[in-house]
């Protein structure tokens, strides 16, 4: 052998060594990361690494998955991570933006072996059920490869659902070359397994490519959460922990803290008032949104969502998915139906006869499974409920809020 | 002082190997890749930036 091939291999050697190292540290220094403030981080490294959302979850933990209005609210008091922020429940947030039925139907069946609590829940925005169901590029951009190994893997699901996430994720993710290409041999590994007929050389890639992607999750996951915390990167401040938040009553704190019965009504009032004084515009937004997003636009916007319809969407089949995978794993489910502008969506089109459908359809798929729903769409006429169109504020989180901790408390 | 000054000369020595070239070049191209895996993704990821959403 020459001394080139010698140092070919001894070069290939040292980093096969290097990555092992690495791969020891991660999975050996997993206590550093047991910290609470992980629970409620809202970002999407969090939760694209499996490894990062399992150590996360113990014996009380209970899954609230969501999307993008864990992002929306987060300086006031209202917000989930701040009103709970003394522990009166033991949660864990998924979701960031576009994140949705099928991505949490693949979260679920992954983390629901670490569930010691045994209950998720799920807020679902009514937009979610726009004809096509989740986009291509969406599910692309939050598509985690270590949860759908975990999900593919869990010995309780069954048979059928796996196959039915399969081929959705294969049609959904055929935009993204390098994505399909993993995905696709992931699938035959999984098929060939499941048909006895998995050979060695398919064995062996498909334990070096689960290693390779929970390293590279949990790596992302840590730095993201290292810059975050150390606020090294400008507009990663989504960690909780706000000490003092700046519309909460020092009564409701103490409340709060001493375990006392929630005053949900003195929350309410306080909210409103709060909001009112931010809002003046025809449609009960936040000014800040109204002005930056809507003002010079609006006009543009009357009818635009005319000819939509949530009646028929692919996004209820995923949400029945998520439901099966919920029944086979034994997790009780809890569906929140989020409140909309009710003022914004008449005058766009989307009238409440069109919205009508989502609690119509949701609630039959709930009966069908047993599980919660609560629709809030009930108050999609009360001034400030929202923020924006859709993201909930200072009222809309408490009404959110309220469902989840009643869900947290039932036995 | 003696010590650091064999310590370089060794290395030198070392370096001056056609295999030890070879060796740090293929360790230091792999890492490379392996970093870019990681992190060339993530940098370019919307998920450094909410502001859009």
């Amino acid at each position: 052998m020459n001394s080139r091939w010698k140092g070919i291999l001894a070069g290939v050697g040292l980093f096969l060594i290097f990555t092992l190292l690495i791969h020891l540290v991660l999975v050996l220094d997993t206590d550093r990361f047991r910290d609470s403030s992980i629970r409620t981080w809202y970002s999407s490294f969090k939760d694209k690494s499996y490894d990062g959302l399992r150590v996360s979850v113990d014996r009380k933990t209970m899954l609230v998955m969501g999307s993008s209005e864990f992002g929306h609210g987060r300086e006031g008091f209202y917000h989930p991570s701040r009103m709970f922020a003394e522990g009166q429940m033991d949660y864990l947030t998924v979701g960031s933006p576009f994140t949705q039925s099928l991505f949490h139907t693949v979260a679920l069946g992954a983390l629901e072996g670490d569930l010691g609590n045994r209950k998720a829940v799920l807020l679902l925005s009514p937009t979610w059920f726009y004809k096509g169901g989740v986009k291509k590029k969406a599910y692309a951009l939050r598509f985690s490869e270590t949860e759908y190994l975990a999900f593919l893997e869990d010995a309780r699901l069954p048979w059928d659902l796996k196959t039915y996430v399969m081929g959705r994720t294969e049609r959904l993710l055929n935009k993204d070359p390098k994505l399909s290409r993993r995905v696709a041999f992931i699938d035959r590994a999984v098929r060939a397994r499941h048909a006895g007929k998995e050979g060695l050389v398919t064995a062996v890639s498909y334990q070096l490519l689960k290693l390779q992607a929970g390293d590279r999750d949990l790596i992302r996951f840590r730095t993201a959460y290292w810059l975050e915390k150390r606020n090294l990167m400008p507009g990663l401040k989504n960690l909780s922990g706000h000490p003092n938040p700046p519309d909460a009553s020092p009564e409701l704190l103490r409340g709060l803290k001493g375990g006392e019965v929630i005053d949900w009504s003195g929350c309410y009032r306080r909210a409103r008032t709060s909001s009112a004084r931010h809002s003046h515009n025809p449609f009960y937004m936040s000014d800040s949104v109204w002005k930056k997003k809507f003002r010079k636009t609006y006009k543009k916007m009357a009818n635009s969502h005319a000819k939509d319809s949530l009646a028929h969407s692919m996004e209820y089949k995923d949400l029945e998915a998520f439901l099966r995978c919920a029944q086979a794993a034994r997790v009780r489910v809890c569906l929140v139906i989020q409140p909309l502008n009710g003022y914004w969506f008449d005058y766009t089109g989307l009238t409440p006869d069109k919205r009508a459908a989502v609690d119509v359809r949701v609630k039959a798929l709930g009966r069908k499974y047993g599980a919660r729903v609560v629709s809030l769409s009930k108050y999609d006429y009360s001034p400030f409920v929202t923020m924006d169109p859709v993201h909930p504020w200072g009222e809309g989180w408490l009404r959110i809020n309220e469902a989840i901790y009643n869900f947290y408390q039932t036995a | 002082m003696k010590r650091s000054i064999t310590f370089i000369r060794r290395l030198k020595a070392l370096w001056a190997r056609p295999a030890v070239k070879t060796a740090v070049g293929v360790f230091v191209f792999l890492a490379a890749l392996y970093f870019f895996s990681i992190f060339g993704d993530m940098l370019s990821s919307p998920g450094f930036t909410y502001a859009d959403f």
